[in-house]
């Protein structure tokens, strides 16, 4: 089982949606589950730290693509980047239906561990996307990348990112923004 | 505040993180569907998409495939038939002798339109044909443009079952005026028409007909402007040509 994303597969992606989207095909599903589900996995387990919450919203994601596949729009975003927006909303909905709960301890990988723990050599066996993704992190401060962590993973409102992380509030609003920005212009400049 | 100064909120936006009050501004402007702020928000969110692939990859069980596609077959077996779809009437023509093979041959050496954004260019009336195109055994022609004009293309939806094509163009221009396009049947022994259709906004068009009885096997699709009366045999300039496998 494919567990990321075909780095040639863009197009075969497009394909396999205009099947499950034309023809009803689950087979075509089945393989864009393969093409997709460690990522999808592996950003609701960073989102929900439990296994069997993100195995559940894995399938949900998947399932709400065949169920609701007329919602997908081609020409806002790929398919990988529908998928993996949705998981993330579905992630964090599952976390927030949780209430009353603790919010989740980051003891999964998360952005800064990845930045921070890749080296070259790690980064060509990691693949060019990841290492191209890595390193844009690794030019934000610190800073920045917690705070786009807690936001971007964990759903947090700037006051709630400045209450776990113990800074202030303008701060906060601050980094998220810049670190944004930031990581717009490395990202979309790379090839 | 302009779509420039936007540029900025656009990205906070697609992260969930922009203020209350501005994000309401900026929802109300993404409703006037302006295209440049479309745009810049899906570029924003292909970026965020990409945050995800910092993380250490975690494979998920496999269980979780097999519940998926349980719970899909599941449903798909509860689904009754779709009804039988309703065809428009086709002109039946005789068979002409014409010289297709160039047609054939052309559309053989021809590269499929794949790109992702001739995709996303079929979607919308793909999308409305969704429910019909249910048959068991489908197979799909690739209508490619004889011109150099990016875009245009066209899909046919061969339904064996039913035994009728379902023709999509795309990005086609409007025929020269007085003229309407033509869909041929290309046969071995020659061109039959299939009938006619118009193109409309965007230069999508679409036309459903039966294959004639009788018709023999078909080697290729074209498509011709013809008078708006239509023609027993194509006269005029071919636009879209593909090969039926």
């Amino acid at each position: 089982m494919q567990t990321g994303s075909s780095p040639d597969g863009p197009a075969d992606d497009y394909a396999l949606m205009e099947a499950v989207i034309s023809l009803r095909d689950a087979d075509a599903l089945g393989q864009l589950y393969d093409r997709h589900c460690g990522l999808v996995f592996t950003l609701c387990l960073r989102t929900l730290q439990d296994r069997a919450e993100a195995e559940d919203v894995l399938i949900e994601v998947f399932h709400e693509l065949w169920d609701r596949s007329a919602r997908y729009d081609p020409v806002r975003s790929s398919p990988q980047t529908y998928l993996v927006l949705l998981a993330r909303s579905r992630a964090i909905d599952r976390l927030r239906s949780k209430s009353g709960q603790a919010l989740p301890a980051s003891d999964h990988p998360d952005l800064e561990q990845a930045a921070n723990s890749a080296n070259p050599l790690e980064q060509v066996e990691l693949g060019e996307d990841r290492a191209r993704v890595v390193s844009a992190l690794q030019q934000l401060e610190p800073a920045q990348r917690q705070a786009i962590e807690c936001s971007f993973y964990e759903g947090l409102s700037h006051s709630r990112v400045a209450r776990k992380l113990g800074k202030p509030l303008g701060t906060v609003k601050s980094s998220i923004r810049s670190g944004l920005i930031k990581l717009r212009e490395m990202l979309r400049e790379s090839p | 505040m302009n779509c420039q100064a936007r540029r900025d909120n656009i990205l906070l936006y697609a992260a969930d993180a922009l203020e209350a009050s501005e994000r309401d501004e900026l929802r109300g402007h993404l409703a006037t569907g302006c295209p440049s702020c479309t745009g810049v928000l899906a570029e924003a969110q292909a970026i965020l998409a990409l945050l995800p692939r910092a993380l250490a990859s975690t494979a998920p069980p496999a269980s979780a495939r097999d519940r998926l596609m349980q719970r899909i077959r599941a449903e798909q077996a509860s689904i009754p038939s779709p009804t039988p779809i309703p065809v428009k009437p086709v002109r039946k023509t005789a068979a002409r002798q014409t010289p297709w093979r160039w047609v054939i041959g052309a559309s053989m050496g021809s590269a499929a339109l794949a790109a992702s954004i001739t995709l996303a260019l079929m979607w919308g009336t793909y999308r409305q044909g969704r429910d019909v195109v249910n048959s068991k055994d489908l197979r799909m022609v690739s209508l490619d443009s004889t011109t150099a004009v990016s875009g245009t293309h066209g899909r046919i939806f061969w339904d064996r079952e039913k035994n009728d094509w379902r023709l999509y163009v795309f990005d086609l221009a409007p025929p020269p005026p007085g003229r309407t396009y033509e869909l041929w049947f290309i046969t071995p022994a020659g061109a039959v028409a299939a009938g006619t259709f118009d193109v409309g906004k965007g230069g999508r068009g679409s036309l459903e007909v039966p294959l004639p009885p009788n018709l023999g096997p078909v080697a290729a699709a074209a498509i011709s402007d013809e008078p708006m009366s239509g023609s027993q045999t194509p006269t005029g300039k071919i636009w879209l040509q593909g090969k039926v496998e």
